[in-house]
């Protein structure tokens, strides 16, 4: 299919403050990892092409900026997502309490059309310490009970199953995209842009 | 999601989300300072907030029960009197606040009847659950919207035509728009000032194409719309950019606009049978200075223009009432034609999902750079030291933040402190609407400047948004009205109006169904907070921003305020230059510090900077914001 059009996911971290969102984040995209990410400062989004189904996808990866850390986090941040990737800290159960209100809060903010098929990824984060205190059991059971929400254990300092948890949210995004594409009757919308020429300020007329 | 306690430093504290305060806050923190950012509400924007059909039924509500009226003889509670040190005094400020009054909504469809509850209670639960049925759940009405989807990519224009680079070309291309009129016209349509097509003279070639492809004769109930209550963006301050404005610029220079898009004002409208113009190049050649302060309106008429080319240049581009100056009138006439060109052949956008985006980008920049953001919280004190100089507050949850400066909108500060040069009201309405006023397709967004014959010097601005503008469901439109409040109720400001695009509610039948009828209305009052400025009790080191409320089409003004507000903290700073990309903002170990381009680096030689600015910025300098 030649003349597909050039397909951009936005897909979007949610999680409570210090789980590793930005370190997943960073790990996935600059092969990077630090333990210095208190709260979230200098983490906007990341962008990385990837191959889904022999198809070149550029995936927008959307850091919260530390505003999830006393709720602020605008309905603006949630538009048009195309993915969402659910992150808890293995070692804090406080952490995977909270996903049942952030995929809530998701599903209010962004209102995908299809709330029901929409293309979550839940995180285990953080498998690399010793002190776990929640099992792959009760989170695969939880993810199950939301619709088979598929589930990945990770460490992002390690870099140990970052990738495919990544691949996972962009291949779901893809599987719903084409159904978007249906739907989406209307011409991209403007970005603004440099290059595009200011007319003179003093002109002639 | 636990909460937890602030710092307990700041260089600065901004209350209140609206426009100027969130670019402000990005200024700010760009240049490594710390911010502190509240709100007293639990949504960003302020007087420019959007909400969805529920959230601006909140707002009503909420609007209803809040109080203005600041207490400031209100005894000082104990708690915040041990918070202070010695010599510290402290200023109540106002906790809550009106944004509108006046305000009815109401739907103008009926309830559904049991039956059609009871069918569209099943179609919701397929759509809930559509585990076996893999249709799309609009699947019933799929091929008529494939028909219109067609339609729609028939009638776009091309997205950009690079061949149209200066104001001279485009107005000579205007020229070769001759005019003709017909007193049959009622709405025409200025569109495309490049493309050389054939002028529609009138209106009846859109009323034939009317009859040909007749609007969907959709009778709407209440639920109908509610079923999509998340689907609409109702702006409270709905506004649009100059494609060569200061906005459009700031948001290019910052990289805020990577978070957001937008949709080009496609159509300029005006109520006048007459369509093209060739005084565009003739006006601008001229500017006379002789005219410049007198009346916009004598220029036009010294130009031996015809009254309909007149009322054109005035109405549909310059956007001024009779009174109003050449000079005024002029500069509006340029920026619009200057801003022809840069993003296709529109002068202006609408940012996608409403204006209420707007604030939101620049608060994430903000974030990005470490602004803390806490929303559903605000100061109720001030605190200023001895010498009546602000330094710090108590926030609502009871914590003293110390700070230098204190950015709030003026709404957050008491009555004595703040001075408001415009003592005046707006009209506000939002109608959502089953069609468009001069359906051309489904994705025109639409911008009107509708002088009614009786009262000339009250113009209503009359903004249309479509589905694609991502505001509200397909097959309805948004339609945004604004003017200068004349009456106690602000419905009546737009009767005239009203009475003249719109369906008659009582006369639905035949005659006026291609008029759009109003599904869903809301009319509210809002007060002109655009210019203010402190008063001489204030304390110094306090900033005030405007909150709001004024009756112009653009946003251009909040960017140059924001700069003032900005620059005297920092007068020496650079306004939200340039950040790195996102690839190099990236914090990494103490070790590998030293050799990284990062932010933790870039902030620290900031850092230095900032604290020689610090010691150079005279503390009582200027205080007004505006």
């Amino acid at each position: 299919m030649a003349s597909r059009k050039k397909v951009l996911l936005k897909v979007i971290i949610l999680g409570d403050s210090g789980v590793g969102k930005t370190s997943l984040m960073n790990q996935y995209v600059a092969k990077k990892f630090s333990n210095q990410y208190k709260a979230t400062i200098g983490a906007d989004f990341l962008t990385k092409e990837v191959m889904v189904d022999d198809r070149l996808v550029t995936m927008q990866i959307w850091d919260t900026a530390g505003q999830e850390r006393f709720q602020s986090l605008g309905v603006a941040f949630y538009r048009g997502a195309d993915g969402c990737v659910l992150v808890f800290d293995v070692t804090m159960p406080n952490t995977f309490r909270s996903l049942d209100s952030w995929r809530d809060e998701f599903l209010i903010q962004a209102s995908p059309r299809d709330p029901e098929n929409f293309p979550f990824v839940v995180i285990g984060n953080k498998i690399d310490l010793e002190n776990r205190a929640v099992s792959a059991r009760r989170a695969q059971g939880w993810c199950h009970s939301k619709g088979d929400i598929p589930y990945f254990e990770t460490s992002a300092k390690e870099a140990i199953n970052v990738e495919q948890a990544f691949q996972a949210v962009a291949k779901n995004a893809m599987a719903q995209e084409s159904d978007v594409e249906l739907c989406s009757d209307f011409p991209d919308p403007i970005k603004l842009k440099d290059d595009q020429a200011k007319p003179r300020e003093n002109c002639a007329c | 999601m636990a909460c937890e306690e602030f710092p307990n430093n700041f260089d600065v504290v901004v209350l209140g989300t609206g426009l100027t305060e969130t670019i402000a806050a990005a200024a700010f923190s760009r240049i490594g300072l710390k911010v502190l950012h509240l709100d007293r509400n639990d949504y960003y924007g302020g007087a420019y907030s959007n909400f969805n059909l529920d959230g601006i039924e909140d707002w009503r509500k909420a609007n209803e029960t809040r109080n203005s009226d600041c207490n400031e003889d209100e005894e000082i509670p104990d708690k915040v009197k041990d918070l202070l040190q010695n010599g510290e005094t402290v200023i109540s400020l106002n906790r809550d606040n009106k944004t509108a009054f006046n305000i009815q909504a109401r739907f103008h469809v009926r309830e559904r009847t049991a039956e059609e509850q009871a069918k569209a209670d099943l179609k919701f639960n397929t759509f809930k659950f559509p585990s076996l049925n893999e249709q799309n759940p609009t699947s019933d009405i799929s091929q008529e919207e494939e028909e219109k989807k067609e339609d729609a990519e028939q009638s776009e224009s091309p997205a950009t035509d690079s061949g149209v680079s200066s104001c001279t070309e485009k107005l000579n291309e205007m020229l070769s728009l001759t005019t003709t009129s017909d007193n049959t016209a009622e709405v025409c349509e200025i569109k495309d000032f490049s493309q050389p097509e054939p002028p529609k003279s009138d209106c009846e070639d859109s009323h034939a194409a009317q009859v040909e492809n007749p609007p969907k004769h959709r009778e709407w109930t209440v639920g109908d719309i509610k079923d999509d209550w998340r689907r609409y963006c109702l702006d409270i301050s709905p506004k649009i950019l100059y494609c060569c404005g200061d906005l459009v610029d700031l948001l290019i220079q910052s990289d805020v606009a990577r978070y957001c898009e937008f949709r080009s004002v496609s159509r300029v409208l005006t109520v006048l049978n007459n369509l093209l113009l060739q005084i565009m190049n003739l006006a601008l050649k001229n500017i006379k200075a002789n005219y410049l302060d007198k009346p916009f309106i004598e220029f036009l008429k010294s130009k031996k223009l015809t009254p309909n080319i007149q009322h054109y240049i005035q109405h549909a581009i310059a956007m001024v009432t009779d009174s109003e100056l050449s000079q005024v009138g002029l500069t509006k006439t340029k920026k619009f034609i200057q801003s022809l060109g840069r993003y296709g052949n529109n002068a202006f956008l609408f940012p996608l999902y409403g204006t209420g985006e707007l604030p939101q980008a620049f608060s994430r920049l903000s974030a990005v750079f470490g602004g803390i953001y806490c929303l559903a919280t605000t100061a109720t004190h001030l605190i200023a030291d001895s010498d009546r100089k602000c330094c710090g507050i108590i926030t609502s949850k009871g914590q003293r933040i110390s700070c230098r400066y204190v950015v709030a909108e003026c709404s957050y500060l008491p009555p004595s402190l703040v001075l408001k040069l415009n003592k005046r009201m707006l009209s506000r309405a939002v109608y959502i609407t089953d069609s468009s006023l001069l359906p051309t397709g489904d994705s025109e967004l639409s911008l009107l400047h509708y002088v009614s014959p009786k009262d000339s010097e009250r113009p209503v601005t009359v903004l249309e948004l479509p589905s694609s503008a991502c505001v509200c469901p397909k097959n309805t439109f948004i339609i945004h009205l604004t003017t200068i409040s004349n009456h106690n109720d602000p419905s009546e400001d737009f009767n005239d109006v009203r009475e003249t695009l719109f369906a008659n509610e009582v006369l639905v039948q035949n005659k006026d169904t291609v008029k759009p009828k109003i599904l869903w209305s809301i009319y509210f009052n809002q007060e002109d907070n655009s210019k203010v400025k402190l008063t001489e009790d204030a304390v110094t080191n306090v900033l005030v921003a405007s909150g709001g409320g004024d009756p112009g089409v653009d946003l251009d003004w909040c960017v140059a305020e924001a700069k003032v507000i900005f620059h005297t903290v920092c007068p020496t700073e650079e306004f939200l230059p340039k950040p790195p990309n996102p690839e190099d903002i990236i914090l990494v170990d103490d070790a590998e510090a030293s050799t990284c381009q990062g932010t933790s680096e870039y902030l620290e030689k900031n850092k230095e900077e900032i604290s020689e600015i610090q010691e150079t910025v005279s503390t009582d300098s200027v205080q007004e914001a505006v």
